[in-house]
C-alpha cells in the first residue's frame, strides 16, 4: 500500500480559535485516489482541518502539503483543491448550467467550452435536463448533485466535501452514498470527506481517521476501526458496543480480565499484540452482533457469561436488538438474527455470553491519542 | 369580526392619527397652495390657477433643478464608492466588532446637522485644517479653494448621508454571510472577481436603497447648499425654502416643493416596483 503516492500531508499542524484548540497536532497523509474519511462528533475539528486544506484557515502551527508542495501562504482560489459545502452554498442569481461553470469561467476558459464541460459534469451526476433551472427550483438532492458537478469540473487533485449528505432525507443518503462512491471511481479524484456520522463514513470511505477534540485518535480502514478499535473512545463511537472492563493477568498460556466480581477470559495472543501491560487496566470490547443470549448454558455455551434480566426487545426488521439488564444495573445489547431465538420475551431471566476471540483489547485510558 | 375590526381601528388609530397630522394635512395644504395665486404684498390670494406650474419650466428653474440633480447624483456615488467598502469592511468582522463599528457609523448621526455643517465650513476653508495639511505636504502653495463650491457641497452631503447608505448594504451583505464568497473564492475568484461576480449582484437591492437614502435627502436639503455652497449656486432645496421665507411667495414655493416630492415619489415607486419584481420572481421560482 505504501507505493501509492501521497497527495496530501499533513505535518503536526495545529489551529487553535482564541483558548480552544480546535485541531491539536494532527499528522496524516491523504493517498492519491482514496476516498478518505474524517470522522468524529461535532466540534472534533474535522471541519477546521477540511478548510484549512481548502485555504480558508490558516494553521497557527504545522504544514500542509499538496504534492509535496507547502500550501503556506497559497489563496483558496490558487489552490488545485475544491470544495462541496454543507449547505452546497450554490449561486442563487445563476442558473444550474452558469454555476457549473463558473470555476472554468473564473480560470479563463471560453464561455462556450465552459458551458460543454459543465453540460459534460451535469451528466456525470445525471442532471442533463436541468442545466437552464435556478437553484431555488432544485430539491435537496439536486442541489447537491449540482454542488458536486460545480466542484468537480475543474477536475481538483482534491475534492473536499464538508459532510455531503447531512442535508438529505434518509432514503436519499444512502443511496447517495454509493452514488458518491460511484462518481469517485469514475472520475479517479481523490475525495476527503467530513462526517459526523460513522455509517456514512464506514460505508463510502477506504480509510478513515477518526477524531477526537483535536487530535486522530485512529487511522484505518473501516473493518480495522470497527473489528479492532484502538480506544473506548473509537469502540462507542464506531457502532454500538459491550464494553467489559477489568485488570489484565497472564496465567500460563491464557489471558483474563480480573475484576472483584468477574474474571472475563480473553485472547492471550491478542492481548499480547495490544501492548497493554499486565496489571493494567482493560476494555473488552464486544459488538451486540458477536454477543449470544441463551436461558440455560449447556456445554456448547461461551466461555464468558453473565446473567440478567431481558429489558427490551426492539424488532428492526432483520435483527432484534435485546438489550439485558444486568444485576450491577448496568446494561448489555445483543444482536439476535430474526430468524433464531425469537421466544424471549421481556422480563425473562437470561444468560448472555460471549468468547475471547470476538473481544477487541483495548487499553482503559479515555484521556489522550491512542499509538496510531 | 365586527369587533375585531373595530379594536384594531382603534389600536391602528394613533398611528393613523400620527400620520394624517404630520403627513397629509401638511403635504394637502402645500399640494392647496400651489393651485393659488400670491398676493401682491406676499400672502395667498384663494383663486385657482396653473400659472406657478407653468412658471416651474422656466430654464432658470429647471437649471437650478438639473444642478440639483447633479449634486445629489455625485453625493450618490461618492457615497456609493465610500460606503460599499466600508459596510463590507464590518460585515466581515467578528460579531463582538461590528456593533461597536455599527455604532460608529451611527454616531455622527446623533450630533446636530448644523454643528456638523459648520465644522466642514472651519475645516476646508482658506486657513482651514485640509489647506494646511496640503501645504505642508507641499502639495500646494498659497490655498485652494475647497469652500463655497460644488465640491463642498457634495462633501457636506456625502458626511451627513454616508450611513444611509452603509447600514442597507450592510444589511445585505450580512444576510449573504460567508459561504457564497468563500464558494467563489474556491473555484478560482480572486478578490475583484469574487467582488463582481457574487457580492454586488447578490447585494443589488441593498445598494438600491442605499443610493435612494441618499439621493431623496441630498436632493432637498438647503442648509447644506447655504452654508457650504456659500449661496452662490441654489439648489431645489434652498429655492423652496427663499420662496417660502424671502420672497413671500408660499404659491410657487409649495409648486416646487410639490414637484419635488412628485419627482421623488416617482423614483421611490420604481425602486419599489423593480424590488416587487425581483421578489415576487424568485417566488415563483421557489414554488415551481
Amino acid at each position: 500500500m505504501t507505493d501509492v503516492p501521497e497527495v496530501i500531508r499533513i505535518e503536526g499542524v495545529t489551529k487553535r480559535f482564541g483558548a480552544v484548540t480546535a485541531v491539536d497536532d494532527v499528522t496524516l497523509a491523504i493517498r492519491e485516489g482514496e476516498f478518505f474519511g474524517l470522522l468524529g462528533p461535532s466540534g472534533c475539528g474535522k471541519t477546521t482541518l477540511l478548510r484549512m486544506l481548502a485555504g480558508f484557515e490558516q494553521p497557527d502551527a504545522g504544514r500542509l502539503l499538496l504534492d509535496g508542495r507547502d500550501l503556506a501562504g497559497v489563496k483558496p482560489y490558487r489552490r488545485p483543491v475544491n470544495m462541496m459545502f454543507q449547505s452546497y452554498a450554490l449561486f442563487p442569481h445563476m442558473t444550474v448550467e452558469r454555476n457549473v461553470a463558473y470555476g472554468l469561467r473564473m480560470e479563463g476558459v471560453r464561455k462556450r467550452e465552459a458551458l460543454a464541460r459543465a453540460h459534460e459534469a451535469l451528466e456525470l451526476v445525471q442532471l442533463q435536463g436541468l442545466a437552464k433551472r435556478r437553484p431555488a427550483q432544485l430539491s435537496g438532492g439536486q442541489k447537491q448533485r449540482v454542488a458536486l458537478a460545480r466542484a468537480l469540473v475543474k477536475r481538483p487533485r482534491v475534492l473536499l466535501l464538508d459532510e455531503p449528505l447531512s442535508a438529505l432525507d434518509r432514503q436519499i443518503r444512502s443511496e447517495m452514498q454509493l452514488e458518491l462512491k460511484r462518481i469517485q471511481h469514475t472520475v479517479g479524484v481523490t475525495f476527503v470527506v467530513v462526517t459526523h456520522d460513522q455509517e456514512e463514513a464506514i460505508t463510502m470511505a477506504d480509510r478513515i481517521a477518526v477524531l477526537d477534540r483535536g487530535r486522530v485518535v485512529q487511522l484505518g480502514d473501516p473493518e480495522t476501526l470497527y473489528e479492532a478499535p484502538a480506544s473506548p473512545f473509537v469502540a462507542r463511537f464506531l457502532g454500538e458496543s459491550n464494553l467489559f472492563s477489568g485488570t489484565l493477568e497472564f496465567r500460563g498460556d491464557e489471558a483474563f480480565l480480573v475484576d472483584r466480581e468477574a474474571r472475563w477470559r480473553v485472547d492471550a495472543q491478542a492481548a499480547a499484540r495490544s501492548g497493554i501491560a499486565p496489571g493494567r487496566k482493560a476494555l473488552a470490547v464486544v459488538r451486540p452482533e458477536r454477543m449470544a443470549m441463551v436461558r440455560d448454558p449447556g456445554p456448547g455455551a461461551p466461555t464468558n457469561l453473565v446473567s440478567g434480566i431481558v429489558a427490551e426487545i426492539v424488532y428492526l426488521g432483520a435483527a432484534r436488538k435485546v438489550v439485558v439488564d444486568l444485576p450491577d444495573g448496568s446494561s448489555l445489547q445483543v444482536r439476535l438474527e430474526s430468524r433464531a431465538d425469537a421466544s424471549f420475551a421481556p422480563g425473562e431471566a437470561v444468560v448472555v455470553g460471549w468468547a475471547p476471540e470476538d473481544a477487541a483489547l483495548v487499553a482503559d485510558e479515555d484521556d489522550g491519542a491512542a499509538p496510531q | 369580526m365586527r369587533r375585531g375590526r373595530v379594536g384594531s381601528a382603534a389600536l391602528v388609530s394613533p398611528a393613523l392619527l400620527w400620520w394624517a397630522g404630520l403627513l397629509v394635512l401638511p403635504v394637502g395644504l402645500v399640494l392647496a397652495y400651489s393651485f393659488f395665486e400670491r398676493g401682491v404684498y406676499g400672502g395667498v390670494v384663494y383663486d385657482w390657477t396653473l400659472d406657478n406650474y407653468r412658471r416651474a419650466w422656466d430654464p432658470l428653474y429647471l437649471g437650478v433643478l438639473g444642478f440639483s440633480v447633479r449634486v445629489a447624483l455625485e453625493s450618490t456615488v461618492v457615497s456609493l464608492l465610500i460606503g460599499f467598502p466600508v459596510a463590507l469592511f464590518i460585515a466581515t468582522r467578528p460579531a463582538r466588532w461590528r456593533t461597536v463599528l455599527l455604532v460608529l457609523v451611527i454616531l455622527p448621526f446623533w450630533t446636530s446637522l448644523l454643528i456638523r455643517t459648520y465644522a466642514w465650513i472651519v475645516i476646508l476653508n482658506d486657513e482651514g485644517i485640509a489647506n494646511r495639511a496640503l501645504r505642508e505636504l507641499g502639495l500646494v502653495e498659497g490655498s485652494v479653494r475647497l469652500l463655497y463650491n460644488e465640491f463642498a457641497i457634495v462633501v457636506g452631503m456625502v458626511s451627513t448621508y454616508l450611513p444611509l447608505m452603509i447600514l442597507p448594504i450592510y444589511a445585505a451583505l450580512e444576510r449573504l454571510g460567508p459561504e457564497l464568497v468563500e464558494a467563489a473564492a474556491d473555484l478560482g475568484a480572486n478578490a475583484w472577481k469574487r467582488l463582481w461576480t457574487v457580492l454586488v449582484p447578490l447585494t443589488l437591492p441593498g445598494i438600491a436603497a442605499g443610493c435612494i437614502f441618499v439621493f431623496v435627502p441630498s436632493l432637498g436639503n438647503f442648509i447644506i447648499p447655504d452654508l457650504l455652497g456659500g449661496g452662490r449656486r441654489q439648489m431645489v432645496g434652498t429655492l423652496v425654502q427663499s420662496q417660502f421665507l424671502e420672497a413671500r411667495d408660499w404659491p410657487f414655493g409649495a409648486t416646487l416643493a410639490v414637484s419635488l416630492i412628485a419627482m421623488l415619489l416617482a423614483l421611490v415607486l420604481m425602486q419599489a416596483w423593480l424590488g416587487k419584481r425581483s421578489s415576487r420572481e424568485e417566488a415563483v421560482t421557489r414554488a415551481v
